[in-house]
């Protein structure tokens, strides 16, 4: 299974705006952390359906990862994905200030055959999401990080960096880019953004 | 209530600029002078995009926040944090959850009219019942 794990902060919104803009039906399941008040999970959940060719689900208990399909963490939870499948969600103490935190969901992958591993920090403050980074590098995964000129607030990606673990740095649309060229698509029955024109946002 | 948008800043000619570009994108927004005339506001019922200064004699942004938050007032809203430094204080980290944005001065315009026209629609989606009422028709 390919495992993409996302995490985002302050200017998250805009900067997932960007790299999920006609995004197609990647060949990965997709775990999101977005920082957030609980209210705005459906629709941030929404907002991103409307821009990509994936499946958007905020997360519940037990789901099991699916190519095709992002899992948004729902606020005032940890994500954990057990035996790199299978949702947990947590209600515990905040890491690094926040619950859901990036670095509990990206701790929890483990090696499993022949699993393969993303993970992309967005912008925001603090350093959530540096140590996952550096642990997906040490499961052979992939990492990439926003740039400090798309970012809101660059820490998140800047501590990431710090690591020495990121293999890409760029603009929220050069990830999405890269993210289709590494996993490629999922063939898809209905094309809803053939149906409607979201508008462009650069990245 | 037709204003969506709240701008909180001490500088009256912030205040004037950024109405008027908000107008100018045919946004109506309300702009008040400080933190507690902020909580005011709030208290008599405003909900939506709060765009908020950080560097404010008295009460600055960071108490704002944390007053919104110890009188039950951030549900339904959206702040995104006003200010000219670069890197915003560290006590943004323990407030990370509550600040969806920060937008810095000087402003973009079509970034500022952008950042405001994008955190309406989320207000606009957000399911009845779930901390915000009512339905921006703008």
């Amino acid at each position: 299974m390919n495992i993409i794990v996302i995490g985002a902060s302050t200017g998250g919104p805009k900067a997932l705006r960007s790299l999920f803009e006609f995004l197609p039906r990647l060949d990965a399941a997709i775990v999101l952390v977005q920082h957030m008040p609980r209210f705005l999970n459906e629709s941030f959940r929404r907002v991103l359906a409307e821009r990509t060719l994936m499946d958007v689900s905020l997360a519940e208990p037990g789901q099991m990862l699916e190519h095709g399909v992002v899992f948004v963490a729902p606020s005032e939870f940890h994500l954990v994905l057990n035996d790199n499948r299978r949702i947990d969600l947590v209600r515990g103490v905040k890491v690094n200030y926040v619950c859901s935190s990036v670095d509990v969901t990206m701790l929890s992958l483990r090696p499993r055959g022949e699993d393969s591993f993303l993970g992309i920090i967005l912008t925001g403050m603090a350093a959530d999401g540096a140590d996952g980074i550096r642990h997906i590098k040490n499961l052979g995964g992939l990492t990439f990080v926003q740039n400090q000129m798309t970012a809101a607030v660059y820490d998140m990606p800047h501590s990431a960096l710090l690591t020495g673990a990121v293999d890409f740095e760029g603009s929220p649309k050069a990830i999405r880019e890269r993210l289709v060229e590494k996993f490629g698509c999922i063939q898809t029955v209905s094309s809803p953004a053939a149906e409607s024109t979201p508008g462009v946002e650069g990245g | 209530m037709n204003e969506r948008i709240m701008i909180v800043d001490d500088d009256p000619a912030v205040r004037y600029t950024v109405q008027e570009v908000l107008r100018g994108a045919n946004l109506s927004a309300i702009a008040v002078e400080s933190g507690r005339a902020c909580l005011e506001e709030l208290r008599n019922g405003f909900r939506g995009v709060i765009l908020l200064d950080i560097m404010m004699p008295e009460m600055d942004g960071w108490d704002t926040l944390e007053a919104m938050k110890r009188e039950g007032l951030s549900e339904g809203n959206i702040v995104c944090m006003l200010t000219a430094v670069i890197s915003p204080s560290a006590e943004l980290e323990t407030l990370k959850d509550d600040v969806l944005d920060y937008v810095r001065k000087p402003f973009d315009p079509d970034g500022l009219i952008a950042t405001a026209k994008e955190y309406l629609s989320y207000l606009r989606t957000v399911p009845e019942g779930d901390g915000y009422e009512g339905e921006d028709k703008a």
